[in-house]
Formats: C-alpha cells, structure tokens, sequence
C-alpha cells in the first residue's frame, strides 16, 4: 500500500494548487484547502474520528481524530486543520494514542449502555433472549416462539431441563437477581404449545421447498431432533432411526418426569412429525442396519447423533456385586418398564444431574434413606444449585469431599455398604476446578443395599468404525470437523453427546443445528474443506476485522459462524430493583412420594413482569458502532472512571420510524448538522451545558413536532446506536390526485431523492393544453378544466433561492430540462415531452413512490 | 499634576494583622466561602476620588499628555468657579450591597436639613477601589470614610460639613498603626497604584458625559477621527506595547493591524465584558465607573480596523453597567461622537449592547461572535481567526474592556508613556481585583512587573486577621494558585506563565493557612466544570471526573493512584480541548498539586486534611482545660450533640455532630479544636 502511493506521488507533477506534506512519514499530494483527515484519506491512513462527516464542516468535538504537527505546541484537530506545505503529520504516536484512549475511557464512562448481551453469548445455541423477553412483555407468546427457535426448537423442553448459562452472567444482576430466562421461555413456549399440536405451526421461516436430499439421522436424542428441524426447514426430507422405543433419548431416559412431564415432550416432538419428519423405532445401528444400508437406500448424508449411554465405571473393587447399578442403566429402566428396583438405603455416587436424578428418583421410589457422595465440595457440583437444594429438601444426604474405595459385599455378592475416603482440595485442575486430593487413614465406610454410580458417560458407537470413516478421540468420542461437524466419510456428520461426551441437552441441541447448516451447505455442494477453513479463519480474526470479513461470506455460511462478542468497560446507571418472582413449586412433602412436575410456571402476570425487568442491554448498532470499534481498537477493557456519575435519560420511541435512546449520545453533532445543513429541519441542537449537555430537540419535544421529514438521514450518520430507524410499516406513499398541484415541492425536498420529476410532473405547471389526455396523471386522465385554460403560461417552479443557500441537491443536474424550450411551448426534454403516454403512468405512479424502506432490519 | 510616576512598586509599608476589616466575609469554613469571598469581594465599589465639578473645562491633551502616570495621585478635577463642597458616594456593586445608597439619601437629607444645599454637592461615583471599606465616601477635601452607615452620616455633617473637621472616628484606619488617614491619597492601598484604565473610575460621575469631558474624555477619538489615519493610529498602540487585557494577553496593535487589513467593507467590532472569573470585577468597575473610556476606545478602533458597527457583548448580571452604559451610548450619540457623522468627520460608527445570559464560554471570542449571531455560545475551531471571519462572517476585532479604556490615555499621552511602564514584554499597567483573605480587598491598577508581594502586602495591605499567607489564585478558575515562595514572581504575561499561573483577566484571590487546597481546586474547578459547554469530550467529560476525583479525595476516599490520575486527565484535557476554557481548566488543580503536593497526599494517605476543612476527615473535640463551661456552644449547637454542666467542660457527642463548625465560631476561649487525620475516631 505505502509503496503504492510512494509511486503515485512520485510520478504526479503537483500543481500551484496542490500542496505536498508528510503524514506518517509518507509524502503526500492534496488539494489546496484539504484538512490533515483527507490528506490522510487520499493516501489510505486511516486518523480515527467519531464526529468527522464528509459532507459537512468539521466541528472538532469528539477530539479523537487528534494528530501531532511538527512545530505545534498542542495535537491538532486533523479534521479541521488545513493542510500546510512542508507540514509534517504523525498520526499515531504514543501521545495520540494515548490521549486517544483517555477520550474513549471519558466517553464509556458517561455511555449508560450496553453494546451486546452477556446471556446470548453464554448460550450455547445463542437464542435470542432480549428479543423473545420484548415479545413475552408485550404478551405475543406467538411470535416470541417464533423468534425463539430461530436457534432453539424445543423451549418448552429446554425451559424445564436447561442448566441455564445464560441466567449466570445476566447483567440484571447489577442490580438483583438475574432474569428468570429459562423460566420465561418455558412459560411463553407453554401457553402455545396445546393450540399448535391441532393449528398452525410457529416456525422461525417458512420451511423451504424440497430440495429432493434425503437425510438419515442416528439417534432421536435432542442433537438427531434439533438436526432433524433445521434441515427439515431446509428443504431436505429427514429420517430418524433411534433404538429405543421411543424419541427423545436421554430426555426420556435420563432425566425423570418430575423434571420433564413426557406428555409435554411428545407434544414438543410433535413439531417435528407435523412437518414431515420420518422416524423408525427400534432400529439399532449395528443390529438392525449398518452405516453403508443407509446410502444405498439413497439418503445423501447421515447424522450421527446416537448420545452418551455407555457409564463410566468406578473402577473399584466390587464393582460388579448384586446391587450396584449404574444411574443410566436405573432411570433407563423406569422410563421402559414404568419401574425399578430400590433398595431401603441407596448411595448415590457422583455430583451431576444425573446423580441427582438418580438420588431424586430413589426417594420417590421408596428408598428410606439416600445418600449423595461427591468427591468435591459443594461449590464444585455439576449439577445446577437448585437441584441439589431440592434434592436435599426431599431428604438426600449430601456427603461431601469423600471418593470410594471399594463396594462390600456380603457372601452372596450382595451390597452391603461401600468403604470411602474422605478427600481435600488440591491445586485446580485443567477444568478450574480444585482437585480433590485423598486423605491418607481416613477411610469409613457408608453402610447400604443399593450403590448408583452416575460419574459420567461416554457414547456407545456400535455400528460405526475407524474403518468406515468414523474416527475416534482419545476420549472415545467421535472426531469431527470444529466447524462442519464432518467425519472422516465428508457424507457422515456427527454431533451431540456422542461428539461431546456426556454434556448438556443445550449443548447438544446447539450442535444438532450447527449439523444441519453444515449438512445443508455439504448439501448444496459447498466445499466443505473451504468453509471449514474459511470459518476458522474467522473465529480467529478480531471481532471487528471479523464483522467486516463476514460480509463476503454467504450468509448460509454465516450464520454457522460463531463470532465471540468483546466486552468493552463503560459505565451504566442500572438502578429500580424489582426482583423477580420465584416459580412456585410443590412442598417437598408435596413431590417427594410421586413422579409430578416440580415446578408449576409462572402466571402471566409473574412471567410479563419477569421478562419486562429485562434491561435490553443490547445496541442496534452492535458491530456498527464506530465508539464500539474504536474501543476495542484502544483495547478499553478497563476503565478507570467505571463507576463515576453516568446519565440515565429516557429513549425517545414517540417518532414512528426514528427512535433516539440518548444514553448512547457521544454529543458528536452530526446529527445536527447533517439535519440542519443538508435536510434543512433543524430537529436538533445540543441541550443543556457542561457535563449535562445533550443533543435533543427544543424542549425534547417528539421528532414530528419540530420539522422532522423522517429522512433519516439522522439515523444513517450517527457513529454509535443513538438514533437508529425503526423497521418501516408502511410499503408506500400514496398520492391523494385531487389535491396535488404539482408544486413539486416533495420532489425536491425529499433527502433521498426517492421522487423523480418525470417529464410530464415537471410540464403539469404552465401548459395544460399539451399535456390534455395525456396521461399527466398517475392513475387516468381527468377532463380538463376549461377555466385554467385560458391562464397564462406559467414558468416552472424552481427554487433557486433555497438552492442558493448551500443546498447540495441539484434537481435538474441529472436530467437538465430546456426551460427555454418549455416557455416557447414546444416542449422541453425532446419530443417525448408532450408525446407518447405509454410510459406516463408508470412515471407517475412512481413520482407518488416512497422513499425506500431503508430501515435497518432490528439486528439481532 | 505633573509628578512623574514611579514605574516601580514600592516595597513600603506591609501592614500585618489589621484589626478587623468591616468586610462581608464569611468565616465558614467549607468551600463555600471562597465562593462567598470572592462573590462578596466580587463587587466593586466606585471611589469617590476626589470630587469634581460638573462643567469644569476640559484639560487640554498637551497638558494631560504631559503628566502621564501621575493619575494615581491625580484623581482630582479642580473645581471650576465656586468652591462648592462635594460628597461623593461609592455606587460600586460592593458599596451599593453594603448600602451606599441609604448613605447617599442619608447625606441628601441631612444636608438639606442642615440647609448646607447651596454649598455641599452630594454626588454618586463609580467603584472607588477599596471595595473591603464598604460602603466608601469620599469628600472633596480628600477625606475617605470606610464602612459608613447611615446613622453615622448626621455626625459627618454636623462636624465636617459645618464644622470643617473631619470625624476622626469614622476616617479610614492605618490598619498597622490603626492611625486615621485623613487624604485617602495616603492610603497605602491607593499610594502604590498608577492608574490608566481605571483613571477616571470613582472619580468621576459615571452617568455624566460633562464630567468625563471635563477629564479629556473623546479628546483623543476627535483627534484620531478628524486628523489622523487607521495607520497612525495602528502605528501608535502598537509601539505601545499594550496586550490584551483579557488574559490571553495578544498584542492589540498586532490584531487591529489583522482586522485592518482583512479585506471586506463589513468589519465589526466587539467589546468583550462578558468577565466571567469568580473573583473577578475590573471590567464591571471600568463599565460602571466610566463606560465611556470603553466606548472612545470603540471609537477609535472602529476608525482604526474600518469597522461601522460595534458590539459590546456585557453579561446581563452587571445590570448596573449595562444602565450606565446605555445611558452613555445615547449620551454620546446625542452629543454627535456616534452615529452617522462622528465628530463631524464623517465617520459612521453605530454601537450595540449586546447582553450575553452569563455563561463563562461565552468570553471565549467564538463562542461570544455565535451568542451575538443568536446560537447557542459554544466555541468553533480556529482558524479561521475572527480577524478573517467572524461576526456573521465579516472580519471581526474583539477586545477586552481594560484594554479599549487604555486606548484614548495611549492616544493622548502618547505610546512612549505607555510603553514605558512595565516590564520587558508587557508594558503598562494591569487592574487586578483583590479578593480573599486580604486587608484590602478592591480594585487596584499597577504597573506590570511589580510582584505579587508588592500587590498583595503593599497594596492589598496583607493578609486579614492576621493570618499568614499561603497562597494566592491568579486569573481566576483558569489560572493557577502560587505559593508563598513565589510571591517575589513578578507580574508580566511570560513569567506568570512559567510558573502555571496566568495574568488572565485579573482576578487575584488570596487565601491564608486556614484554606485546604484541596478544597480551593476543587472550588476553581467546579466553576469551569459547570461553564463547560459541552462541546468537546475532554472538556466535558474529563473536567467532571476530575472533579469525582477530588472529591474522592476530600471524602477520604482517594487512592494512591489518583494523583497520576488528575495529572495525566489534566495534561491530556490541556494538550486536546478545543477552546481555552478546557485548556485552562486544569491549571488549578496543576499548580496545587506542584506547589502543595503534599496536602494531597496527607488527605489521600493519612485521609488528613492539614487546613482543617475537609468534613470527611475532621472531628471536632472540646479541649477540656480550655473549655469554661459557657454552654455557648451547647446553646448553639445546631443538633444539640454539645452535652455538658455549667462550668464544667463540655463534650461533643461525635456520632451526631454535623461539622457546621458553629461552636469552634462561638467559642471566646477557642477550646473548640478540630482533630483529622487517620485516627480521628479513635480518639474521641
């Protein structure tokens, strides 16, 4: 680049009316009159600013695009200093950049908003939490679960058995409790779910014609399911084979029906047959069919999702006694035969849900006393912190920091108890969590008649083999592409448990739509190696050259790309507590002797109030954002004024297409000059002084009320998400004929130019007599009136005055029309001017057209 | 009237410890009382010199030309004809909140009664000068009475109108040797002064145009007007040396030669008097005192720059000189010196008022040029330089009040008497505005170059109540605060500059050792803070968490690192606002923490404040051997925490104590003490 330009000015002879100066220690040519910023621009140096608009006088007031000019005491404004001959320019020395980073660090600190939520990005599916949360508060239960499975099929599933990363990070938090997100969900998915089974599916997209592909998938467990919708959405016919009797793998078999009612399931998996997904049951990969069958039945591509239903043994002596079961192996039997045996004193081993199922469900069955053993403390449970209080207050002891040692039996290779060894925290271990280190001689031993072990699972892979293309990792699970979900065999994806080990059902279903995007672009005959290739490249590009690399990228492509958001540290005025309303839930008394769901939902007044304490803390212009890119640019990821006074003002939605949220005002005035000086309405000026000023209109009366045309144009020039277009309702214009005296005057006021004079517009004003029957109207001619006949010819309306006054518009520079020939009568723009009509009502019509919808969609 | 004029101060008399000066102070001890200080001082007196006569012949300019620098000395205009007794009396700002013009009806009325009408002119001034003796009147036989009240006034003319005697009791004390000065004259406060600008302020009848003619007023813009070119005139006040008065301290010469030479028919001239700094009145009293000084010197620059309309942009809260300059426009209109044909030399100059709503910005000259255009007072990027293109975008000069009230005594005396004041680089004189903890609190004009010792000690009289002196603010919110050990700085543009303070407009606010510096930043920059106009990010950002961070500070809540903090904001707000509002913000906060680091340090590690006045970090306790048992300061308490039996000491209840101070105020026996630093509640 720099020896590009090097050339170019070397080769250019520079002209009296150019002046040569260094920036960057490169030499530059511009034009006499050109400031230091478009210098730069000429040559490809890029001077950050955030208040500089090209077509308007700089005003110098964000301060960001300050460069040094050898000689000068102070940085000077490069967007308002004219460049000098000889001058000599650095735009990013360390004082730049750091006054550049102080400037950023004073505007985040007074910019009491949030560019991109937390919960979205903890969410291993990413749904679209503040968006359905908007539905829930404004009562459309509908639409917030067509929103919702855009990235997740099952909320009502998902809503009861979800661990929830999303509530973690929850930014409600600063001021309470995190917001009830899977609660909500569930609560929305349920008050839909009875009137879909019978009416009208709530899909994301309509589903896409056939594209005649034909998919297999292993395994109806929530990865085969979550597959199976999204390439059923894509047009692709699907079949699923699962083993069991029935669907849902370990959501039926593993996870009880106090948590998971499975009338509810089967109404949820109902979606799936609804739109034309194929299931065989029973049907055993290995046993009942091989991989290879599969093709030669003609599917083109094979997903396998067959789980994690193999257990980890304990490895410990005694491990095989009459007694001892493996939680998988105990709850997979329930669900199947509607029972289990249970001993009078069960120990469960291990600290997941499973374990708490395990423990859960041993109460309930009849056990009189369950003890829960768990390596670690009780922070380091893998199992959600309310399952374990729950779990307690049905009676499960918790015994803490202890591991077996082995199972005692008696003669008969019955349990009789099983020997542990109390443990300490070591140093963490790879998954941050302490190692429990063991305590020499402290062995006791927990007597028992039952010993469930539920310290994890790995998938069971019959059927599959090295050979055919299904390798395998060190962990047993199944290797896969990072970003296609391919194996070895480009026809065969896996994803799931079976790729994960044994993990959650989110993460799961997270993988399954990842699959069937990847499926669908193998598919469509994409080159699976290249996008493979090109979304690694992505996900280590910086988040902003990120956001901008996608942009070449199909956008089916896209959205399988994974984009981790920058945090950046501003300061935001979170204040009104309101915590949110606990789910009401059946006494342990209540719940403990029977298999009925726990938690009851919420009503809708508890879910309406919860989903409206959501405080939207996402940016429209999130990726947008030129404060946002520059933040992260100058890496602002600390600020040092984070908690100092920040402005708490109310957003402004009375405009219907303008909404202006001015806590994320950076006071730059382009909005105000842009209106002023190039719309010509005036709406803005900055209010109020010092550390209080703020752009707003007079009185911070609504938009409509002070000149707005609703251009736009606002919108289009703000650097961060201040003003942002909402989404337009309205299609078109319409253009009321009996009222329109063709002034013209639309035509040239509109900002964007959406109007046209078409020949005929511009004539209607001084000679009627040409135009009679000539279609000068938009839809039919009207008889003439024979008064206006006799009037004089009038001179066309050009408004050479207001042009005069620095408007930038020229309405005849485009198409220049003969005015001269106009007056004389004969007709200005060539013969056609009176002519054919063929074309005049579509001219017409157009005239009366609006501006273009250039609302930006609501990103997400 | 010919007496040469030393050009240097003399380091006479530093009276200490005068008893107390009858000033509006208030002895609270928060921040708010530099507020008060400087607001109190804040209004200027006009001194009644000496008395003159309505009518009296006008001096001619050969002979005024001859006596340059005596002014001082020579506020006296001989009366003409009859020997008429004159009583004038101060209507400064100051003075008329202390109630001069109850004096002045009082004067009136006994007078009359004393049927003295035919012998005895009551009369008003503009600011006298010594605003810490309001309300002031002066006579013509030269006697000054401070602190006048009405009642005292049926004495004054019993025994000094009839009696001839001066009231001894009333007369101005010495406060060093508490001797009554009968010539004010001999005030040291007035003897060490040489005034130019202020030359006819408290001298003469501000709203008589005869008075001022009678002191050679108009003399040099009908000269300049009818005999000499914009050249000569340009020539003139450049070799005079004189620059801006305002605080950036351009050379004047150099911007009329700017103005003059930019092409354009439509030129304009501006008089800025938006004076905006807390402490600050020299403009206030010039306009006050003799408006039409500033409009002669209009005159001449509108002549001189080729400029047929002028503005003066003057803060609508100085309602009294927007009154009397009003009154001296249409004066001077009338008279034929403005309008369509000026002096009958065909020179059409048309003069505005132009009242600005007090926003601090708006002295800034861009910010001034768009509140008179009508838009919001906010500061552009220069260049252009108004000189190119200013007012509705016509070349435009802007200048401060002092320097136009300069012009006519430089065009009358000539630029060799000007020039030959000061020191190297800046010549002439400055007026400075004395506010504080200062004897003499008022309005003074030295010699540039003299030191801040000589204005402070010489002049201001030193430090009130005896106190020591610890630091004075120089140039308002925008200057910097110099320690005792640069009091021997002397007082030019580049040395002030180099020390972190500025000349700035004027305003000088000494404080003694009971004021925390801290606290006195923190005031300097709240100021700026809320003037900012919130145009430009480090201005109206980076002022405000400055501003959190001393605050943080006083509330014993400062880290270690915030004092790199406020130098890095300071520096980087310095090196980037767009105007000199943000570029000077700072300097307060700069130079306290070069000169008095480690008070800072005190509050932020031992959460000390040595001054005593950070509430945070202060207890108050009843010294048990000192305390007489009065209940004074029990029966004051606001929140009754003061518990105690007669004649036994008493004892503050700290949990409840709201630190007003009010008891350590009351207490005869000073046995109310304040305790700070890290273990102040552990003791208690």
């Amino acid at each position: 680049m720099a020896t590009t330009a090097d050339d170019l000015t070397a080769k250019q002879t520079v002209r009296p009316d150019q002046v040569t100066l260094t920036i960057d220690d490169q030499e530059v040519v511009c034009e006499l009159g050109e400031t230091i910023l478009e210098a730069a621009q000429r040559v490809g140096i890029h001077i950050p600013t955030l208040c500089y608009e090209p077509r308007l006088p700089a005003t110098a007031a964000c301060r960001i695009c300050m460069v040094e000019v050898e000689g000068a005491r102070k940085t000077l404004p490069s967007c308002s200093t004219v460049a000098t001959e000889g001058m000599v320019v650095r735009t990013n020395t360390d004082r730049v950049r750091a006054m550049r980073h102080l400037y950023l660090e004073l505007l985040l600190s007074d910019h009491n908003s949030f560019c991109t939520p937390p919960c979205r990005d903890a969410c291993p599916t990413h749904i679209k939490i503040p968006q359905f949360l908007e539905y829930i508060a404004h009562r459309d239960y509908k639409n917030g679960v067509r929103k919702l499975r855009e990235d997740l099929p099952f909320p009502a599933v998902l809503g009861r058995v979800c661990p929830r990363p999303c509530e973690g990070p929850c930014r409600r938090q600063l001021v309470e409790h995190p917001i009830t997100i899977c609660w909500l969900h569930r609560f929305m998915a349920d008050q839909c779910i009875d009137e879909e089974q019978e009416g009208e599916l709530l899909l994301p997209v309509e589903p896409k014609p056939d594209s005649g592909k034909r998919i297999a998938i292993v395994g109806g467990g929530p990865a085969g399911l979550a597959c199976a919708f999204y390439a059923r959405l894509e047009g692709h016919a699907v079949k699923i084979f699962e083993a069991m009797p029935k669907t849902g793998g370990m959501l039926r078999y593993g996870i009880p029906s106090y948590r998971l009612p499975r009338d509810l399931l089967e109404k949820e998996l109902n979606v799936l047959w609804r739109l034309g997904v194929e299931l065989q049951t029973e049907a055993r990969l290995g046993v009942d069919y091989q991989l290879e069958e599969l093709f030669e039945q003609g599917f083109d591509a094979v997903f396998l999702a067959m789980g994690a239903f193999n257990s980890n043994d304990m490895r410990i002596e005694g491990e095989d006694a009459d007694g001892v079961v493996t939680a998988v192996d105990f709850l997979g039997e329930l669900e199947l035969t509607g029972d289990v045996h249970v001993g009078d004193k069960v120990t469960v081993i291990g600290g997941g849900f499973t374990a708490m199922d395990a423990c859960r469900t041993s109460i309930r069955k009849g056990a009189r006393e369950v003890t829960c053993l768990y390596r670690r403390s009780r922070k380091e449970m893998p199992a959600h912190h309310t399952e374990v209080d729950e779990a307690e207050e049905e009676g499960v002891k918790l015994e803490l920091l202890v591991a077996p040692v082995r199972v005692l039996t008696d003669a008969a290779n019955k349990v009789t108890g099983i020997e542990m060894q109390r443990m300490e925290l070591g140093e963490p271990d790879a998954s941050g969590r302490r190692r429990p280190v063991p305590v020499e001689g402290s062995e006791f031993v927990v007597e028992c008649d039952q010993v469930i072990s539920a310290i994890g699972q790995y998938p069971k892979l019959d059927g599959t083999s090295e050979e055919q293309g299904v390798k395998r990792t060190k962990w047993r699970t199944i290797e896969v592409d990072d970003f296609t979900f391919q194996t070895a065999d480009p026809r065969v994806f896996a994803g799931g448990d079976c790729v994960l080990g044994a993990q959650t059902v989110i993460q799961a279903i997270a993988q399954g739509k990842k699959a069937a995007w990847s499926i669908d672009a193998f598919l469509r005959g994409e080159d699976m190696a290249a996008v493979s290739a090109s979304l690694r490249e992505l996900k280590a590009t910086p988040f902003f050259h990120a956001l901008s690399a996608k942009n070449d990228l199909d956008p089916r492509i896209q959205r399988m790309a994974e984009i981790p958001p920058v945090f950046i540290d501003m300061t935001t005025d979170v204040s009104h507590p309101s915590p949110p309303a606990e789910m009401p839930k059946l006494s342990p008394e209540e719940r403990k002797t029977n298999f009925k769901q726990i938690e009851l939902g919420f009503s809708e007044e508890e879910a309406v109030r919860g989903a409206d304490l959501c405080l939207d803390c996402y940016c429209p212009a999130n990726g947008t954002c030129d404060l946002q890119r520059y933040s992260i640019e100058y890496e602002v990821f600390k600020n040092r004024f984070h908690g100092g006074a920040a402005h708490d003002y109310e957003a402004d939605f009375r405009h219907d297409f303008i909404m202006r949220e001015p806590n994320r005002c950076i006071n730059c005035g382009r909005c105000v000059r842009v209106c002023r000086l190039e719309v010509g309405s005036s709406c803005y000026d900055n209010m109020g002084r010092g550390y209080d000023t703020i752009v707003s209109t007079a009185d911070n009366m609504p938009l409509q009320m002070v000149g707005c045309v609703s251009c736009g144009k606002c919108a289009e020039t703000c650097p961060t998400g201040s003003i942002v277009t909402n989404p337009r309702r309205l299609e078109s214009y319409d253009l009321d004929e009996s009222r329109c005296m063709f002034c013209g005057e639309c035509v040239e006021v509109c900002p964007y130019d959406a109007l046209e004079q078409t020949e005929f517009f511009e004539l209607a004003g001084f000679s009627r007599t040409t135009l009679a029957g000539q279609s000068l109207y938009a839809r039919e001619p009207r008889p003439l009136d024979p008064l206006r006949e006799t009037l004089p010819d009038l001179v066309p309306h050009v408004r050479d005055a207001v042009l005069g006054q620095g408007w930038t518009w020229d309405p005849i520079k485009d198409d220049p029309v003969d005015l001269e020939a106009f007056a004389r009568g004969d007709g200005g723009n060539g013969d056609g001017a009176g002519g054919d009509g063929d074309g005049a009502g579509g001219d017409g019509k157009a005239a009366a057209k609006p501006a273009e919808g250039k609302a930006a969609e609501e990103e997400g | 009237m010919s007496d040469e004029h030393t050009t240097h101060p003399q380091t006479g008399e530093t009276p200490q410890g005068p008893d107390a000066a009858p000033a509006p102070e208030g002895a609270a001890p928060e921040s708010a009382d530099v507020a008060a200080e400087t607001a109190a001082a804040a209004a200027p007196e006009t001194a009644a010199g000496a008395p003159e006569t309505a009518g009296a012949a006008p001096e001619s300019v050969p002979e005024t030309a001859a006596a340059p620098a005596s002014d001082a000395r020579n506020v006296k205009v001989e009366p003409v004809g009859d020997d008429r007794f004159r009583v004038s009396v101060c209507a400064g700002t100051a003075c008329v909140f202390a109630g001069s013009m109850a004096v002045y009806e009082a004067f009136v009325e006994e007078v009359e009664a004393a049927g003295l009408e035919d012998k005895v002119d009551v009369t008003i001034i503009g600011c006298h000068g010594l605003c810490s003796q309001s309300p002031v009147v002066v006579c013509s036989d030269d006697s000054f009475y401070g602190g006048l009240r009405p009642t005292d006034v049926a004495t004054v003319v019993e025994e000094h109108l009839k009696g001839g005697r001066p009231v001894e009791k009333l007369l101005y004390k010495d406060p060093a040797t508490g001797e009554p000065v009968r010539d004010w004259h001999e005030i040291g406060f007035y003897r060490q002064q040489t005034r130019i600008a202020l030359r006819n302020v408290g001298v003469i009848d501000p709203e008589s145009l005869d008075e001022c003619l009678a002191r050679g007023g108009y003399e040099a813009a009908r000269v300049c007007l009818t005999e000499k070119t914009p050249e000569w005139i340009i020539e003139h006040v450049t070799d005079s040396g004189i620059r801006g008065r305002g605080g950036a301290g351009f050379p004047t010469g150099v911007k009329w030669e700017f103005a003059h030479k930019s092409p354009g028919d439509e030129k304009y001239i501006i008089c800025n008097a938006d004076e905006g700094d807390p402490g600050a009145f020299m403009d206030c009293s010039i306009l006050e005192g003799d408006p039409h000084a500033v409009i002669e010197g209009l005159l001449i620059g509108s002549y001189a720059i080729g400029a047929h309309e002028g503005y003066v942009y003057v803060r609508a809260e100085y309602p009294l000189a927007v009154k009397r300059l009003t009154k001296a426009i249409a004066d001077a209109e009338e008279r034929g010196y403005l309008g369509d044909d000026c002096f009958g030399s065909g020179w059409r100059f048309d003069l505005h008022i132009k009242l600005g709503a007090g926003a601090f910005v708006c002295g800034e000259e861009t910010a001034l040029i768009a509140s008179i255009e009508g838009k919001r007072g906010m500061p552009r990027t220069r260049p252009p330089y108004p000189a190119v293109s200013g007012l509705w975008g016509k070349p435009t000069n802007i200048n401060n009040v002092e320097t136009l009230a300069n012009i006519p005594w430089i065009i009358n005396h000539g630029a060799d008497q000007y020039s030959a004041l000061g020191a190297e680089r800046s010549r002439g004189t400055k007026a400075f505005s004395l506010a504080g903890k200062i004897v003499n609190g008022g309005l003074a004009e030295v010699p540039m170059g003299s030191t801040l010792r000589h204005i402070i000690f010489d002049v201001g009289g030193g430090i009130k109540d005896g106190r020591e002196f610890k630091a004075v603010q120089l140039g308002g919110p925008s200057g910097g605060c110099l320690p005792a050990s640069l009091l021997d700085t002397s007082i030019d543009y580049e040395s002030l500059a180099a020390t972190g303070a500025i000349v700035g407009s004027g305003g000088m606010v000494v404080v003694d050792d009971q004021t925390c510096m801290v606290d006195l930043a923190r005031f300097f920059l709240q100021f700026t803070q809320r003037e900012s106009c919130g145009k430009c990010v480090p201005c109206r950002l980076g002022t405000k968490r400055m501003l959190e961070t001393l605050d943080r500070i006083m509330a014993g809540d400062g880290r270690e690192e915030d004092l790199d903090l406020l130098e890095e904001l300071s520096h980087y707000i310095i090196d980037g606002t767009l105007c000199a509002l943000g570029g000077t913000a700072p300097n307060p906060v700069l130079t306290t923490l070069k000169y008095f680091r480690e008070e800072y340090e005190a509050h932020v590690r031992e959460k000390r404040c040595p001054a005593g006045k950070c509430k945070a970090l202060i207890t108050y306790y009843i010294d048990p051997e000192a305390c007489t048992g009065c209940m004074l300061c029990a029966k004051k308490c606001p929140t009754n925490v003061i518990t105690g039996e007669k004649k036994q000491p008493h004892v503050i209840d700290v949990a409840g104590c709201i630190k007003c101070d009010t008891c350590r105020q009351v207490c005869r026996f000073d046995a109310v003490k304040i305790r700070s630093g890290i273990a102040q509640t552990a003791e208690v």
